[in-house]
């Protein structure tokens, strides 16, 4: 190894970034060689968290299957419901009542509002902000998640949406108070965007840091506000429009410069669109069945689809192989955290740890739908 | 034996006739194409894959630019790798599958054409234990270097006679303390 002029040596020296480590969100290794404080090799390590869930849904009905779906993103519960109970549906070719397509909406967006919620908060606590922004987002991600569980019972773990509808209807009051909290968040957001989008330390730590070229992006199969903050303007809202989302006016927020100053806006920006999405909807949601009645033991038709859902980190898919059986023959999920994350080495070589850091923070994983 | 697959991933008709055209002009005899009402069925000769991958991605008007998935359903007889593409340009999706045999569980990667392959391979050939030939990174990706089998392959129970015991150290690894 070549001495630097001062004397001192510098070696190669290969660190474990996790499994346990606060900027992981969860059991994630990253395995870095690190020459000085320059990233030279990074090698991702997953799987800490496997649970085999494709294997599960083998052995489960179809109903029941929605409940693990929760624990992939665990974030967004309700995305990824949504997802699951499309691909049955389609293998079925089943309709279901208006009015839960739209609850199905509404809910997801609240659920993709809250998830970027998570997002900007503990983005800024990569960043070395020691929660003051947590601490806001969390706040209002509060009000969202009592809204949800005044819906379902539940906070996170939802299982709202089902094969054929929704699990119950909108309990008296509940549109009033749902229209009232969108009201009130885009000051809110407001809030978060006056500590952190101008705010001159966090611009140093992100501007221009891990860039990834769109063109990388799109080989990967890259998608979500990942990708869209590289310029291409990919969501599975416009591109494959399922549910009641060509009725509804919505932006889709891109940028160009690809760094994670960019993945920050455009989740932020995404916040915005959300609440105009779920405020359209509760104007116009129609009254009438919440589901349709199906026998507990359902068989699906023999077929295979593969459905999609914008999730809040992706395009969440699911591949569904039925042989007309009780339960799915094959279960396959497209889980966007993963897919992104294969990208990560070529975003961090040549960035020092602390960037490495921010990158895998801008790219907003999370385990339980990386590992599954 | 019949390689009659009782599932394959469909695609609209008349949306991917145009392309299937195409390909069969372009590469004639890549493409098996099964034919199901408003439905296409569509197979790929396993030893013309990366032709074919080739073409979908790099051809004007088919650009097919995301490999949105891959993945193996297991038919006990034979496996069908299935691969699911989209053009975000042209707004098309396509899925076809890849037949292989038990015996022989080889398909050739397509990690040249996408990088995306690289994960989603390695996680195949660690779940169901298909070998992707020209695979830059052939390492277990989901569960750990030692394990043995494929989790999800049809013999492979979740009954308890092949239950991991946890509180085994694999071999390979040293138990804290020992030297």
């Amino acid at each position: 190894m070549e001495s630097p002029p001062n004397g001192m040596r510098s070696d190669r020296v290969t660190i474990n970034l996790g499994p346990q480590h606060p900027s992981t969100h969860g059991v994630f290794r990253l395995v870095l060689t690190l020459e000085g404080e320059m990233v030279v090799e990074a090698d991702a390590v997953v799987g800490y968290l496997h649970r085999g869930t494709e294997k599960l849904a083998e052995e489960g009905t179809y109903q029941q299957n929605v409940a693990y779906t929760d624990r992939l993103d665990y974030l967004s519960g309700m995305l990824n419901n949504f997802a699951y109970a499309l691909a049955v549906e389609k293998v079925d070719g089943m309709r279901i009542p208006e009015r839960a397509e739209y609850l199905r909406v509404i809910t997801g967006e609240m659920s993709r509002i809250a998830s970027h919620m998570v997002f900007v908060g503990t983005f800024a606590a990569d960043l070395g902000t020691y929660f003051t922004p947590l601490m806001y987002t969390f706040r209002d991600r509060e009000a969202i998640l009592d809204l949800l569980e005044v819906l379902c019972g539940a906070r996170l773990t939802f299982t709202y949406h089902r094969v054929g509808g929704v699990a119950s209807d909108a309990p008296p009051g509940w549109v009033d108070r749902c229209k009232e909290l969108m009201d009130r968040l885009p000051a809110k957001i407001d809030e978060y965007e006056a500590l952190l989008t101008n705010n001159e330390i966090v611009v140093n730590r992100t501007k221009g840091v891990g860039i990834l070229e769109p063109a990388l992006a799109l080989s990967y199969s890259v998608t979500g506000p990942v990708l869209r903050a590289s310029g291409v303007a990919y969501d599975v809202r416009r591109a494959k429009p399922y549910s009641i989302y060509p009725t509804l006016d919505f932006e889709i927020p891109t940028a160009r410069s690809g760094d994670c100053y960019d993945r920050y806006m455009v989740r932020v920006r995404e916040m915005r669109q959300s609440v105009r999405i779920v405020q359209q909807a509760l104007e116009r949601l129609p009254k009438g069945d919440f589901a349709i009645a199906l026998p507990r033991n359902y068989r699906v038709k023999p077929g295979a689809a593969y459905a999609s859902v914008e999730s809040s980190r992706g395009e969440l898919g699911f591949y569904i192989v039925s042989d007309g059986r009780i339960a799915p023959y094959r279960c396959f999920i497209r889980a966007p955290s993963f897919i992104n994350l294969g990208v990560l080495r070529h975003m961090t070589l040549g960035w020092k740890v602390a960037d490495a850091v921010a990158i895998l923070g801008s790219i907003d994983i999370v385990m339980g739908e990386v590992d599954r | 034996m019949s390689w009659h697959s009782p599932a394959l991933p469909l695609n609209p008709r008349a949306e991917v006739e145009p392309i299937l055209q195409r390909l069969d002009s372009a590469l004639p005899g890549a493409a098996i194409t099964r034919v199901e009402g408003e439905q296409v069925a569509v197979r790929v000769d396993r030893d013309r894959l990366l032709e074919v991958c080739r073409f979908l991605k790099d051809t004007p008007g088919v650009e097919c630019d995301l490999l949105l998935a891959e993945t193996a359903v297991d038919w006990i007889d034979w496996f069908d790798v299935v691969y699911l593409l989209r053009s975000t340009t042209c707004r098309h999706d396509l899925a076809f599958t890849v037949l292989v045999s038990r015996d022989d569980p080889v398909v050739p990667s397509v990690f040249p054409v996408w990088g995306a392959a690289n994960w989603l391979e390695r996680e195949v050939s660690d779940l169901m234990g298909i070998r992707f030939t020209g695979h830059p990174d052939p390492r277990r990706i989901l569960t750990w270097d030692q394990f043995e089998g494929h989790p999800l392959r049809k013999d492979f129970g979740l009954g308890s006679d092949r239950d991991v015991a946890y509180n085994q150290v694999p071999p390979g690894y040293q138990k804290v303390g020992e030297e």
